[in-house]
């Protein structure tokens, strides 16, 4: 069959061409506003006076965060953004996986199982390796970025979000 | 041919820019964060996004309403689909829904009898209740043999878009769209928002061409809309000598007339639409069923059609759906007398109402699920004309029922997504129809597949059950369709698609003519094949859409081969190729801007070798002819908006004056109808926006 042949060859080829290496951006500041609001709607079992942002790998939101939380730091809760490795999650009660980290999230997941942490993922899809909360950029909408919203995950961790953040979330599993 | 296809289609991928969406060339709608740390999600959900849609994107993740009950973009949703915007078909300079559909891979055209023109759909002859032909969801095939008449029909200035389901769609729509489904959604209020006329003449060497003329009148006010429209087309299938198989010939020229009224009223308010449409198909016929007539006599094709629809969202996961619908038709109405040379010709009138219900639930149960189920019955009824007689029921008046449940679930899951849906017909004419359909997408990295099978059915319309041979019952005629697809989306400006198919076909109706050895009884008549029939093959689709215009290329193949046809379709001494129909078809359209407001486009529509029977031996045999390849070549050239809100175009089709053919797909010994010869024509369009304050 030839035919399939050439069919076959046409899809790797157009996976493989120059023009597939393709891709958008989200923007780290719109998405750091997206963060701010989770911490702001999502309740933890203890109350937080100290909110502890931890970031893993190498993404332009870490920048944006901690500009926008210099400015946030009000007299009942504080925010700290850093930098952590896999190890250090589990101190951490938000924790954000860069795009180019996502290999680690399960990592990160098994480490923290249970612990009321919100685990946030740059990369679309990643409910199923333990994120909480995934960004994407909506392909059918103008490239907006939009997040999708693992209730289960939420709760396997302890944590309640309300409405706001389920109201406007693609949800997945 | 197939490896010079793919070399172009490889050509053009690697030539394809390099170009990811550089943030610093677009204006940040975003200020800095600071400013925006007030804002709740749900005002970041509402800002617009910094980035666009290519107008590829926007074709294909507009969202497809034919082929799910729930709309879903092109690259999602469970069927091989086609799209076919607005801006393809003003700017190919495309008059008619047969130039349109000239396009689709897979689709050619075909002599029925009588002067009439249908579609073969992947090899197989599909006129007659294999493809649904809908306007804005409303079936238009006509309720005596579910036929589709095209040329000159169907005027494509009042075309939003066209989407083409190239695959069954009986789960959904029934006994109507076996093997594809063809959507025309016209321009509504908020597309129109102003009055736009339009007209074309065409012209050939000898005689007049397509002659259309049309207004449309729309707009969208609170949440009333409304559009009211009106076409008129005139023109004739041919100017060229058509011979019939023994010899005997005429000058089409005025003997071959098509004219067509079409008029149409849409009204939405909240969840309650009202949609009427009125098409009156009128032709001049002389070719006749086998031997052509001493004169031409006309032949009309009348439908109007009514639709009243409530939707009501019960709750935000929720929403019931009941519509109502009529269509009345007048099919191969000839109310003449003919001369009594012209024996095969007959007056004959019939009245025919389909009443039809559809209440159906959507439903969002969980966030990984879709359902949706309802019900849908119909009555099919045929009144003849006093005189005449239905052949089989030996009366004047049939009335049949149809009741058929319907179901279908959309499975979100990590895996893939998963569309299984089935609908099952109960039928006072033929019995039952279950038509079950699985659908699985999944995307993989920029590559979608979609891996789909579905059964689906062609009822007996009112006069194929009662022409049927010997008085037998006719049962529904079943299909299973497998299908694969694979499309990429490459860049922000190129898409290609291709698939693969396999379709089976039982208990074919097909028309027995006197010519097969099987005939007892009646001279002819429809009858169940014993034979399952069908074709393999494969589709591409490719597309590029940029600053400059675009390119469009579709390609289509299939072979029977592997299959039987029955021995009215098929090619003695090759098995690989049914009758009348190309084995290999390629399309290219593209049009190229050329400063500001003008634009050319070119086009070319490449069959390959095709078969029929052109003439007779001394015994009454047809004699088998190989046609050549055919190239229709078309060019057009469009301004928009060199004045404003005009479009002035001037086209020639058929530029190199190929000599068309539309050959008969089955052996009824119909020699080729010949097609319209080169043709310039001029095309205007001017368009008076409503006052903002109106809107």
């Amino acid at each position: 069959m030839n035919l399939i042949r050439l069919l076959i060859l046409l899809i790797f080829f157009g996976l493989f061409s120059p023009a597939a290496a393709y891709c958008q951006h989200m923007d780290p500041k719109e998405n750091s506003v997206y963060v701010y609001n989770f911490i702001k709607y999502t309740t933890w079992p203890k109350k937080k006076n100290n909110v502890v942002v931890g970031i893993v790998g190498n993404t332009p939101l870490e920048g944006e965060l901690q500009k926008l939380f210099s400015r946030k730091t009000s007299s009942s809760v504080s925010y700290s953004v850093k930098r952590i490795t896999t190890t250090e999650a589990k101190n951490a009660d938000v924790v954000i996986v860069a795009a180019g980290a996502t290999d680690q999230l399960r990592e990160i997941t098994a480490q923290t199982a249970h612990m009321p942490i919100l685990i946030i993922s740059e990369k679309e899809s990643m409910g199923h390796a333990g994120a909480c909360i995934c960004f994407y950029l909506d392909e059918e909408n103008d490239y907006k970025t939009g997040y999708q919203l693992s209730v289960r995950n939420v709760h396997a961790r302890g944590l309640q979000v309300n409405e706001q953040i389920l109201n406007n979330a693609v949800l997945i599993r | 041919m197939l490896r010079q296809i793919l070399l172009i289609i490889l050509t053009m991928l690697y030539m394809a820019p390099v170009r990811g969406q550089d943030t610093s060339i677009y204006k940040s709608a975003l200020p800095d964060s600071v400013d925006l740390s007030g804002m709740s999600i749900e005002d970041l959900s509402k800002m617009r996004s910094k980035y666009a849609s290519t107008e590829l994107e926007k074709t294909i993740n507009q969202a497809i309403e034919a082929a799910s009950r729930k709309p879903l973009p092109v690259r999602k949703t469970p069927s091989i689909v086609s799209v076919i915007t607005e801006d393809e078909i003003v700017r190919s300079g495309a008059r008619s829904l047969m130039d349109v559909l000239q396009m689709v891979p897979g689709i050619e055209f075909n002599v029925d009898v009588e002067g009439v023109v249908g579609m073969s759909f992947r090899g197989l002859w599909a006129n007659e209740g294999k493809i649904s032909l809908q306007i804005d969801g409303q079936e238009i095939n006509e309720i005596a043999y579910a036929s589709i008449q095209l040329g000159d029909h169907f005027a494509t200035s009042l075309i939003k878009k066209v989407e083409i389901i190239r695959g069954p769609g009986s789960a959904i729509y029934g006994g109507c769209a076996e093997y594809a489904v063809i959507n025309i959604m016209t321009k509504k209020g908020q597309d129109l928002k102003g009055i736009i006329a339009n007209a074309s003449v065409g012209q050939t060497a000898t005689t007049y061409g397509l002659r259309t003329a049309s207004v449309a009148v729309g707009d969208s006010v609170k949440k009333l809309k409304y559009s009211i429209f009106g076409s008129v087309m005139q023109g004739q299938r041919s100017d060229r000598i058509y011979s019939d198989v023994r010899g005997q010939c005429y000058n089409m020229t005025g003997s071959s007339d098509l004219a067509d009224v079409t008029a149409g009223l849409a009204l939405s308010y909240k969840g309650l639409s009202l949609r009427f449409i009125y098409d009156n198909y009128e032709m001049t016929t002389r070719d006749g069923l086998l031997p052509i007539f001493t004169k031409a006599y006309p032949m009309n094709f009348l439908s109007a059609m009514t639709r009243l629809q409530y939707k009501a969202d019960l709750s935000k996961k929720l929403q019931f759906t009941a519509a109502f619908s009529h269509k009345y038709s007048e099919p191969w109405t000839y109310r003449g007398t003919p001369a009594p040379v012209d024996s095969d010709y007959n007056s004959y009138l019939l009245h025919a109402n389909t009443y039809k219900l559809n209440l159906s639930l959507l439903w969002d149960p969980i966030y990984w699920l879709n359902v949706n189920a309802g019900f849908e019955g119909y009555n099919d009824r045929g009144h003849l004309a006093p005189g005449l007689m239905f052949r089989t029921d030996n009366t004047n008046f049939v009335s049949y029922m149809n009741y058929a449940p319907f179901a279908q679930l959309l499975i979100k899951s990590s895996f893939a997504n998963v569309t299984i849906g089935a609908r099952y017909d109960v039928s006072t004419a033929f019995g039952q129809a279950f038509n079950p359909r699985l659908g699985v997408t999944k995307k993989i990295g920029i590559v979608n597949f979609k891996l789909l099978y579905a059964s689906s059915f062609r009822a007996p319309a009112i006069e194929s059950f009662q022409y049927s041979l010997d008085n037998m019952k006719l049962k529904p005629e079943c299909s299973k369709t497998l299908e694969f697809e694979a499309s990429i989306k490459i860049g922000k400006n190129m898409y290609l698609s291709a698939n693969l198919f396999d379709i089976s076909t039982i208990n074919a109706i097909t028309y027995f003519v006197k010519t097969d050895s099987v005939i007892t009884g009646y001279p002819d008549g429809y009858r169940n094949s014993d034979i399952t029939i069908g074709s393999q093959g494969l589709e591409l689709e490719y597309k590029y859409k940029a600053a400059f215009g675009f390119i469009n290329l579709g390609y289509s193949f299939y072979t029977v081969q592997n299959k039987h046809l029955d021995e009215a379709n098929r090619v003695p001494g090759n098995d690989k190729i049914s009758l009348g129909t190309a084995r290999n078809k390629l399309n290219l359209q593209a049009s190229f801007s050329i400063g500001r407001y003008l634009f050319v486009s070119p086009s070319i529509n490449w069959l390959d070798k095709r078969y029929g029977y052109l003439t007779v031996d001394a015994n009454d045999n047809g004699i088998l002819t190989e046609y050549k390849p055919q190239v229709i070549a078309n060019l057009y050239l469009g301004s928009d908006n060199l004045v404003k809100n005009l479009t002035v175009g001037i086209g020639v089709s058929n530029l190199t004056d190929e000599h068309i053919i539309y050959p008969q797909a089955y052996n009824s010994l119909h020699a080729p109808l010949p097609g319209l010869s080169r043709e310039l024509f001029l095309k205007l369009s001017y368009y008076i926006p409503f006052k903002k304050t109106n809107q």
